[in-house]
């Protein structure tokens, strides 16, 4: 689990874009999971983003569909079974805490629940990677803390998590590996942890990582 | 030796059959459900395409019938010869024996002034005020069949030696009408495919602009497929389903049309067609037309989705 910090314009949503592919890299190379995504094919890009769970600050909920439908969105594209997708869903409401609100439409619940329901979009199909965008920024701080917790949980689990928040209090008792951005480039990083997930961003404005090391695991995991 | 890296990101493709299926049949329902919850648009559409189709798909019908009463004539030119009033019966018998012996000749037959009064009275119903005429005012004829293949200018010779005869008034050579409804049948057929080239082109734009408004409609919830992994094939999937219900409906439209102007003018072509004797049988609103119009107005529809979705859905700024 890593944080980006900085401040606002700083490029900490313009870089977890870059790995959704949201926006393309004008120079450098991005590698995720020893895939250069900068080079990824149009053709690619859908089955790549289904492996990345993304949780944005103004949730990007539909407003017409209930709290089911919509964390079952990523679902129906993978084409699921109706059976199996209701599973997979009220597990994923189960563990944000909203199972008994699946049939509510957005607008009915607070905005800490949409958000909550935004993260339960963002892991409904198992991501390999989940990136948030200030996602507490509209939260009190008791309800900061829960979605934290969560990210916490996702993160034991095995998921790489990579969250852009401006709230440093948050950030710091996290104790999680921080990078802090300014004008694009890293300014500080708290260095590796253990759950320091394997992206790295090569000539792009990012220099945190040693990419001789990083080259030596791509090829061990190669054979 | 080296080895090709594996990709980390497969096995999130939905590449099976099964799968294949299961979202078009999804999609498919989802597509039903958008269009009856809009009845209004959808109405107005399918009315739009409904009449788009209808004038050609009318006139393709008026075509097959006229190819239909030209075929009635079976390729056998005929005369139809009227004699003068005081023809006597035995004159009118003697150049019916004549002709059945002259070549090139199928068959004749002879109807007298009797006969002719008395079928004319069962036509139109006028025996009371006919039986106040002094006399008999039609006279005898004799309809004359060619053989089949009988040519134009054999046609005339025969037409022309009856014309000399004494008793003969008039001859009336069939294959002048025969001639006018072929004729009539090629404007028809060349109009028919002009008008449905037009107005299909209509239907298909009707179609891509109302499937246009349904995409922007549901800008936010095409981004949101986008970013979750939604392929274009995907995404463009319930807009093709939207325009084969569109295509199909305005289909069934063209089809009551076509049913209500046939139901407007039977009445008077079977009045038509029984002064001139003859028997109406409207042809082509078969269930293979039926079927055909609704597959076109499906195929138009997609078409119509295809123009529009195809290029938008690509340009989707998820940003």
């Amino acid at each position: 689990m890593t944080f980006l910090t900085g401040h606002s314009g700083a490029g900490k949503s313009t870089f977890l874009r870059l790995l959704l592919r949201m926006e393309q890299a004008t120079r450098g190379q991005i590698h995720v999971n020893g895939v250069n995504i900068t080079q990824l094919p149009e053709t690619r890009l859908p089955y790549y983003r289904r492996h990345i769970g993304a949780v944005f600050q103004d949730h990007h909920l539909l407003a017409g569909r209930s709290v089911f439908e919509n964390v079952a969105i990523p679902l129906r594209v993978l084409g699921m079974p109706e059976k199996d997708l209701g599973r997979r869903v009220r597990a994923a409401l189960t563990r944000v805490g909203l199972l008994e609100k699946e049939r509510l439409l957005p607008h009915h619940l607070s905005t800490g629940e949409q958000q909550r329901v935004g993260i339960a979009r963002a892991v409904a199909n198992r991501p390999r990677i989940l990136l948030a965008d200030e996602p507490t920024g509209n939260l009190d701080p008791d309800l900061s803390r829960d979605i934290m917790s969560l990210f916490e949980q996702f993160n034991q689990v095995g998921t790489t998590v990579i969250v852009a928040s401006h709230d440093r209090e948050l950030i710091h008792a996290s104790g999680r590996r921080i990078i802090e951005l300014v004008a694009g480039r890293v300014n500080s990083d708290t260095g590796d942890r253990p759950s320091t997930p394997r992206v790295f961003v090569e000539d792009g404005g990012f220099d945190g990582d040693s990419l001789d090391e990083r080259r030596e695991e791509q090829r061990a995991s190669e054979g | 030796m080296l080895r090709k890296a594996k990709d980390p990101f497969e096995g999130l493709e939905a590449g099976s059959p099964t799968i294949w299926l299961r979202d078009h049949v999804r999609v498919f329902k989802e597509a039903i459900d958008f269009v009856s919850r809009r009845p209004g648009t959808s109405l107005l559409v399918w009315l739009l395409v409904g009449i788009a189709l209808a004038l050609p798909a009318g006139l393709y019908l008026l075509e097959r019938n006229l190819d239909d009463v030209s075929a009635a004539w079976d390729g056998r030119p005929g005369l139809s010869v009227y004699m003068k009033l005081d023809a006597s019966e035995a004159a009118v018998r003697d150049l019916a024996a004549r002709l059945e012996q002259q070549r090139g000749v199928a068959s004749v037959i002879t109807t007298l002034p009797e006969e002719a009064l008395t079928e004319f009275q069962a036509h139109t119903g006028l025996g009371d005020a006919l039986d106040m005429l002094a006399g008999n005012p039609l006279p005898a004829s004799i309809r004359v069949l060619l053989d089949s293949g009988v040519s134009t200018a054999d046609l005339d010779v025969v037409a022309t030696g009856l014309s000399g005869e004494p008793i003969v008034a008039e001859v009336v050579v069939e294959k002048t009408w025969l001639a006018r409804i072929q004729d009539i049948t090629v404007v028809v057929s060349r109009l028919s495919l002009v008008l449905a080239i037009l107005f299909g082109v209509a239907a298909v734009l009707v179609t891509a602009s109302s499937i246009r408004l349904a995409i922007e409609a549901r800008l936010d919830e095409l981004k949101v497929q986008k970013l979750v992994g939604a392929t274009n094939g995907q995404i463009r999937r319930p807009f093709l389903y939207f325009g084969a219900i569109y295509g199909a409906g305005g289909a069934l439209v063209a089809l009551m049309l076509i049913a209500i102007a046939l139901t407007v003018i039977e009445r008077p072509l079977t009045s038509l067609f029984s002064s001139y004797g003859a028997e109406l049988t409207l042809i082509g609103f078969s269930p293979t037309f039926l079927v055909m119009m609704l597959l076109l107005g499906a195929g138009l529809g997609v078409c119509g989705a295809i123009v529009s979705a195809g290029r938008r859905v690509h340009e989707i700024d998820i940003h």
